[in-house]
């Protein structure tokens, strides 16, 4: 169910999570006064989302270029 | 039914967005990175069966004995135009519509580019018949 025809669904679980996981190391941060760090969890947590998305960007450049230049 | 396999991972997706989108303000960010995952997703299989669909039509055109680089810059504008809507889309969800559409722009501009043969081979065309 999870890897139907070409769609993959662990990935979007995968980035939601990445993202869910990083509000809650940044709401315990702010409990325990350690404020400045906030931005830099944050930070790190979109450039691993983001290198996770990228594999799949270029994987879609690909196959747009070898579909137009036949 | 492949229709409802898409409809499911679609609404998921968007569940996923509200769900992190509304926690926090400052991780809004990563609503983005879901919606540009969901997007490429999408895409990848959307091209795969663009692929099947544009061997057809070059199957068809290849019985007419139609030249096939006409064929070839309707494609590509086709293309073009398909990609173009979906990087402006993109750019319109997360706010920059001004972005969007300068993408848009773009990609007008480069249809013409890329018809331009095709006009100046009418203009000879019709300037050799009178």
């Amino acid at each position: 169910m999870f890897n139907m025809s070409g769609l993959d669904l662990m990935v979007i679980f995968k980035l939601a999570g990445i993202g869910l996981g990083t509000t809650l190391i940044n709401q315990l941060l702010k409990k325990t006064d350690a404020g400045e760090w906030v931005f830099y969890t944050t930070t790190m947590g979109i450039i691993f989302g983001l290198l996770i998305v990228l594999q799949y960007v270029l994987q879609f450049f690909e196959a747009v270029q070898t579909m137009f230049t036949f | 039914m492949e229709i409802l396999q898409l409809i499911g991972f679609a609404m998921t997706s968007v569940m996923l967005i509200m769900l992190v989108g509304k926690y926090n303000n400052s991780t809004k960010a990563f609503s983005l990175i879901i919606r540009l995952a969901t997007v490429v997703l999408f895409m990848l299989f959307i091209v795969q069966q663009l692929g099947d669909v544009f061997r057809v039509i070059q199957e068809l055109a290849s019985k007419v004995n139609m030249e096939s680089g006409y064929l070839n810059i309707i494609l590509k504008i086709i293309g073009i135009a398909y990609i173009a809507e979906f990087g402006y889309q993109l750019c319109k969800d997360a706010g920059e519509e001004a972005i969007g559409s300068k993408i848009q722009l773009a990609g007008k501009v480069m249809i013409f580019v890329i018809s331009a043969p095709v006009i100046f081979a009418v203009v000879e065309m019709v300037a050799g018949l009178l």
